[in-house]
């Protein structure tokens, strides 16, 4: 698999948090209160956008209220096996960390 | 609908439910966002924001609305930008690959379009080359935009003529009388020194230098010369200093350190200052090795430096920053006048010339400049026609995908789409070209650096190259694959499938028009190929050159220009030597007229120039000149030496003399008798009509002898050269043991006549080149319109080939077309040639009569040519069977 940066994998993560509702404002919201960053639109449409071509997620476009599009994501099955990686990885090097005393 | 319970919105569910209209949005800036949407997530990406907008609209007013708005904007479009950037790279692969497979479906047509693309940048890239060298010339000069040379602007009654020579102590006065003129200086050829050619003597070996300068000590502080060896301070003050450049240095000294190695300059001492790169290609300056004035100074020509009458040095000045050339013209126009007087009757104004300027714009008009436009423009067309070529082509080859052009429509791809996918392949084809280009300009620099008489190298490898190649490729891609797209995404799959596609008729005369334009073209510059190749012909096979093989000339210089019958003695005993005799100036130059030429029963009002080069005994019948009347100089007659005169054919034409033989002359004071008048033989470029020429033998009037003129026969027919080779070391050897303080150096005569010939050869390349290359893109043109033409006649050829017409009779059918356009273009063609053929003849006193054969034989080859270009698609349309083409009716 492509190498995943840290902030598709939040994406992906924030798609997987939101189930169904995961669309780009949501998503923007949902990172923000991970992260306490509010990003701009195209920031979070980059990756996503890519996440979507590679096929790490599937869309649907419905219609909301005023009847212009959304475009709604899911998780693939090669979104999930890539976060399973992730995890795997992060667990392995994560594994055991403890921050010592520092004397000051 | 899912949007439902999202907290942010609530509140705009609740003003729908009241009634209240959506906010409105800025016009202008909710476009622009629009527009940078990729296209196929544009309305949702869009209303994503809509809805962020009426959010903040609502919660926090008009104003931070639209603050926000601008903000996100801002912020959002690196984001933008890259999925931007990263679809199409997308798309840019897909393309790619479906391009390659349909280069390897129609390999023909695909290699045919590639080389033609190719030939088209490959000549850009050649053009453009030469002409960004041209524009360079010069500007490596740290200080270029202040350096100005001064010229001298000379007044002759009605005649102004301009020219770069000035007096010698011009540089010194410049910069003493006038501040503003930061620094001057000047430098002259060596010849000032007396001698025409430099000999340079180091441990014995001997070697010629050709290019020696005198300069002042600000020289190398004017110009930007780079220092590999030595200090450049203080340098050129020493008078027995000199400056060697690099490869001279290496030549003299190979690995060793040349600083303050003494040379021997024509007897002078020196010793090696400095040693300095090369004089690049492009510098209008240009020498081998730099001596200082001071030099000069030692000499009995010193008087020479401070003469104001004498004009030969070349003074440049470097203007102080901010001073304005023109105010210093104003104030220097006149100072050669105030000077000396004497010039005042006959005015010489002086003038600075900027140095950037001298390549392009020559002093006295003229320059490079007009080579430069017409070799742009003749680049850009070039770049042109293969786009044009490579367009009709394409849409020509079109026919085959038209139905898979329409199942892309049936199922689905938009036409911008398509036009993407045709522009794509546009493209890599152009870059394609672009490579095979590559390796065109590689395999075709070295001959297009001898016939530019050029150093050019191909910097692949230098970014700013590889991105101007990149886009003018990618340019010329995009423009030539532009109107094959739109045109084939604009059809109808309706049509399609109903087999009733049909084209424009005013796209298909244009096209007739380029294709019989390019004809013309080439059957003119075919004509103009065979107008100057037999010119050539003529002027090297006639008469006057043919019996001067295997003679040979030999510098002579110091005391044996006077004395060199020991050596013709020792020469003649040779038994492949048939004979040695010696002229005062350079063979092939008819040399110098002057004076008063006056004789018995001339017409006092005659004014005649007639040469009157020096002679050695033996000298025609070395040269194999038949004495027409009267008889050669003779040793047996001892007032030959002082007395005796040989007029050729044309002197006494020319001169009107009646009954040449015995009457008396007077050559500039010289009196004597005509003993003889010699056939005419033209020894210099047949351009020019024979010169009248006075031979005499005695040494009058200073003229010394310059050159030993040696025959060797030539041995029995097996071994010529052998006998040559063994001649020739033979007199070598002689040479070093009777002279051994000069070079032994010489030349082939037919060589040197050859030589003369050399802009004429230049001019017969370069039209080759050019005829190969137009009927090359000629028959492209041709090629592709002929293959759409015929693509198209499919079902005509089906329905006559029912109805019994045989292979044959559909070729002749087909190529008539064809055959009337080449015609036509023949018909255009052959005045036009002839005009500006004939223009170029009359430069020739000696010209060949252009004749209509020449004419019928360039349009048979061209109906040839042009019939060979359209029979393969023809015989292929012919044979087709009606089958194919009839099956969906």
């Amino acid at each position: 698999m492509a190498e995943i940066t840290r902030k598709e994998e939040q994406i992906l993560l924030s798609v997987y948090s939101l189930s169904d509702n995961a669309y780009l404002i949501t998503i923007r919201d949902r990172i923000k209160d991970f992260t306490g960053k509010l990003y701009s639109v195209g920031t979070i449409y980059a990756p996503l956008n890519r996440l979507y071509i590679n096929g790490y997620l599937e869309s649907r476009l419905e219609k909301a209220e005023n009847g212009k599009p959304i475009r709604y994501y899911k998780l693939t099955k090669k979104g999930f096996l890539a976060l399973e990686e992730i995890r795997k990885l992060n667990n392995e090097m994560w594994d055991g960390f403890t921050v010592p005393a520092f004397k000051d | 609908m899912k949007c439902g319970m999202d907290l942010p919105f609530l509140h705009l569910k609740i003003k729908k439910l009241m009634g209240t209209t959506p906010a409105k949005k800025p016009r202008i800036i909710f476009s622009i966002l629009r527009s940078l949407l990729l296209r196929y997530d544009r309305d949702s990406l869009y209303s994503n924001f809509e809805y962020l907008y009426d959010d903040i609209y609502v919660r926090k007013g008009k104003v931070f609305a639209r603050l926000w708005i601008w903000n996100q904007l801002f912020l959002s479009l690196p984001g933008l930008f890259s999925a931007i950037i990263y679809w199409r790279f997308i798309m840019f692969k897909n393309y790619l690959k479906i391009a390659i497979r349909n280069i390897k479906r129609y390999k023909a047509y695909s290699f045919i379009n590639i080389l033609g693309l190719s030939v088209g940048i490959a000549c850009f890239i050649l053009i453009m080359m030469w002409v960004r060298d041209e524009l360079s010339y010069n500007r490596f000069h740290r200080d270029i935009d202040n350096i100005y040379l001064v010229a001298a602007e000379h007044q002759t009654g009605d005649n102004v003529s301009r020219g770069i020579a000035t007096p010698a102590p011009l540089a010194a006065a410049l910069v003493n009388d006038f501040p503003e003129i930061g620094i001057t200086t000047s430098f002259v050829n060596s010849w000032i020194t007396g001698n025409t050619q430099n000999i340079v003597k180091y441990n014995n070996a001997m070697f010629y230098m050709d290019n020696l300068i005198l300069a002042d000590n600000s020289f190398f502080k004017i110009f930007s010369f780079k220092f590999l060896k030595g200090d450049p301070r203080n340098i050129l003050e020493d008078p027995n200093g000199i400056v060697l450049t690099e490869s001279i240095s290496n030549s003299y000294f190979g690995d060793e350190d040349p600083i303050n190695k003494i040379l021997d300059v024509d007897g002078s001492l020196f010793s090696v200052s400095a040693v300095i790169e090369d004089v690049p290609d492009n510098s209008s300056i240009q020498f081998d090795a730099v001596i200082s004035k001071k030099y000069a100074e030692n000499l009995r020509f010193a008087f020479f430096l401070r003469k104001w009458d004498s004009f030969g040095f070349r003074t440049f000045v470097k203007l102080r920053r901010g001073v304005n050339a023109e105010d210093i013209t104003g104030k220097i126009s006149d100072y050669i006048i105030k000077i000396d007087p004497q010039w005042a009757h006959r005015p010489t104004h002086l003038f600075l010339y900027p140095l950037k300027d001298i390549r392009l714009y020559n002093v006295d008009g003229g320059g490079m400049i007009v080579y430069v436009y017409v070799f742009s423009i003749v680049a850009a067309l070039v770049l042109i026609i293969a786009g044009i070529n490579y367009t009709n082509l394409a849409t020509a080859r079109s026919f085959n995908r038209v139905r898979e052009i329409g199942m892309r429509k049936v199922s689905g791809s938009n036409r911008k789409q398509l036009i993407n996918q045709f522009m794509g392949e546009s493209v890599v084809y152009s870059i394609l070209g672009l490579f095979a280009a590559l390796i065109l300009v590689f395999l075709f620099l070295p001959a297009f650096n001898s016939i530019s008489d050029k150093n050019l190298t191909f910097k692949l490898f230098d970014t700013g190259n590889i991105l101007i190649l990149l886009s003018v490729s990618i340019f010329t891609g995009v423009i030539s694959g532009s109107y094959p797209a739109i045109y084939l995404s604009s059809f109808n799959p309706v049509n399609i499938f109903r087999n009733s596609v049909t084209s424009g008729r005013r796209s298909a005369l244009f096209r007739k028009i380029l294709v019989i334009m390019q004809f013309t073209v080439s059957i003119g510059l075919m004509i103009c190929m065979v107008v100057i190749i037999s010119q050539l012909n003529f002027m090297r096979n006639s008469e006057t050159g043919f019996n001067k093989e295997n003679v040979i000339y030999i510098p002579l210089k110091g005391k044996y220009q006077q004395n060199f019958e020991t050596i013709k003695g020792e020469l003649l005993n040779h038994p492949g030597i048939v004979n040695v005799t010696a002229k005062s100036s350079f063979p092939t130059f008819p040399g110098p007229t002057s004076g008063t030429i006056a004789w018995e029963g001339m017409d006092s009002d005659l004014q005649v120039n007639i040469s009157h080069p020096m002679v050695d005994f033996d000298y025609f019948s070395t040269l194999n000149m038949e004495i027409l009347e009267g008889r050669d100089f003779s040793k047996d007659v001892s007032s030959d030496l002082r007395t005796a005169f040989i007029l050729n054919e044309r002197a006494v034409e020319i001169g009107d003399v009646k009954d040449p033989v015995g009457k008396q002359i007077n050559v500039n004071g010289s009196v004597g008798q005509i003993i003889g008048v010699v056939k005419n033989d033209q020894l210099n470029s047949l351009r020019f009509e024979v010169s009248p020429e006075i031979f005499h033998l005695s040494r009058t009037f200073n003229e010394q002898f310059q050159f030993l003129l040696i025959k060797i026969g030539a041995g029995n027919e097996q071994n010529t050269r052998e006998h040559i080779t063994e001649v020739l070391s033979f007199i070598e050897n002689k040479w070093k043991e009777i002279i051994p303080e000069f070079p032994f150096e010489y030349n082939f005569l037919d060589e040197a006549i050859e030589n003369q010939y050399q802009t004429e050869m230049r001019v017969s390349r370069i039209v080759n080149y050019f005829t190969i290359l137009a009927v090359f893109l000629s028959c492209l043109g041709l090629f592709g319109l002929s293959s759409f033409m015929m693509e198209r006649r499919t079902k005509e050829i089906a329905v006559r080939k029912v109805h019994g017409a045989s292979v044959s009779d559909i070729i002749k059918i087909l190529s008539r077309e064809s055959l009337i356009w080449v015609l036509t273009a023949n018909l255009i063609a052959w005045p036009v040639a002839y005009f500006f053929a004939g223009k170029w003849l009359d430069d020739f006193a000696n010209r060949i009569d252009i004749n209509l054969f020449m004419f019928f034989a360039v349009g048979a080859v061209s109906v040839m040519i042009a019939f060979l270009t359209v029979s393969y698609q023809a015989v292929r349309s012919a044979k087709a069977k009606p089958v194919d083409a009839l099956k969906y009716e």
